[in-house]
């Protein structure tokens, strides 16, 4: 999924933030079950993280209830999808950064999920 | 952005700019339009500047219990009572909000960002509790980002995740919230050109 961030945190950063209020939300066991990593983080304010399908659910209420705040905007199974959708629609958005993350030929490949 | 966010209507503070697919948050229930207006729309015109009408639809907020209290009518001075705290929301309180009936009570996810993660339970069942009472007293449950920016704006799917975890089955939710929204909205639209 495709997580839209203000502030100074890097993509590790905001991995950590989502993993310590996840853990704090549903423990420590549903957190790592969920396995959340990060994909890319190129952009300024904008990271692509992937989860387990079974850990969704709470990820997406987690992205809703963490501060500093953060914005889910888009997700999909595949990564490949994910760039497409985000490409369709950045015209609908100001965020640059969308831009200049999904450029023809980005290494993505390896996000493919699990 | 909300376009983005797959939410279909938005509900914003009015700062005198009128957009497309918005309903406005106001503080003050603006004046009904005389029936001379409704019958004559070539009058308008000069009755715009006495009349205080509306081009957008409406909704009024408030937070003031003292506003919830004020002496029923047939229809009630505010649309949403926003609750920010459940311990104001007492017995009392829910029982003239019973008495008014149709009202929105409105709670946002902004406030509990900055939340730990005991209080953000308890949040979850306060909010079931609150869900129970808006559908036995025909009040309208609204879940709200309560946002300021745009990093603070909730997803449709965010929505969703947290009204599951609260047994809340969000395609009924997303129905009722609708389907009020129309009702409460539709009749305050007047013209004023």
């Amino acid at each position: 999924m495709a997580i839209l961030y203000s502030g100074q945190n890097d993509g590790i950063g905001i991995i950590n933030l989502i993993k310590k209020r996840n853990s704090e939300l549903f423990g420590h066991v549903a957190t790592e079950k969920s396995s959340i990593r990060l994909i890319q983080s190129k952009g300024t304010n904008l990271v692509i993280i992937r989860c387990k399908l079974e850990g969704l659910d709470n990820i997406l209420s987690t992205i809703a209830l963490s501060y500093p705040p953060l914005t889910t905007l888009d997700m999909s199974g595949t990564l490949k999808r994910l760039r497409k959708r985000l490409s369709r629609r950045k015209e609908l958005t100001k965020v640059n950064t969308v831009d200049s993350m999904f450029r023809t030929g980005d290494e993505v490949s390896f996000a493919a999920p699990d | 952005m909300a376009n983005f966010l797959e939410i279909d209507i938005l509900g914003i503070d009015y700062h005198n700019k009128v957009e497309k697919n918005i309903i406005y948050l106001i503080n003050r229930k603006q004046l009904p339009p005389s029936p001379l207006v409704a019958s004559s729309p070539s009058s308008l015109p000069s009755l715009s500047s006495s009349i205080a009408t509306t081009t957008y639809p409406y909704l009024v907020v408030s937070e003031k219990i003292e506003e919830l209290l004020l002496p029923s009518s047939s229809s009630p001075i505010i649309d949403i009572f926003g609750i920010r705290s459940f311990r104001d929301f007492n017995d009392d309180l829910k029982r003239k909000v019973k008495k008014k009936g149709g009202i929105g009570l409105e709670v946002t996810l902004a406030d509990l960002r900055k939340s730990d993660g005991s209080q953000v339970g308890k949040w979850f069942s306060q909010i079931r509790d609150l869900y129970k009472f808006c559908k036995s007293s025909n009040c309208q449950f609204i879940l709200s980002s309560g946002a300021n920016s745009i990093e603070e704006m909730v997803s449709g799917r965010s929505f969703d995740a947290i009204l599951k975890i609260c047994d809340i089955k969000p395609e009924s939710y997303w129905q009722e919230l609708g389907k009020w929204i129309e009702s409460k909205s539709q009749y305050k639209v007047f013209i004023n050109t």
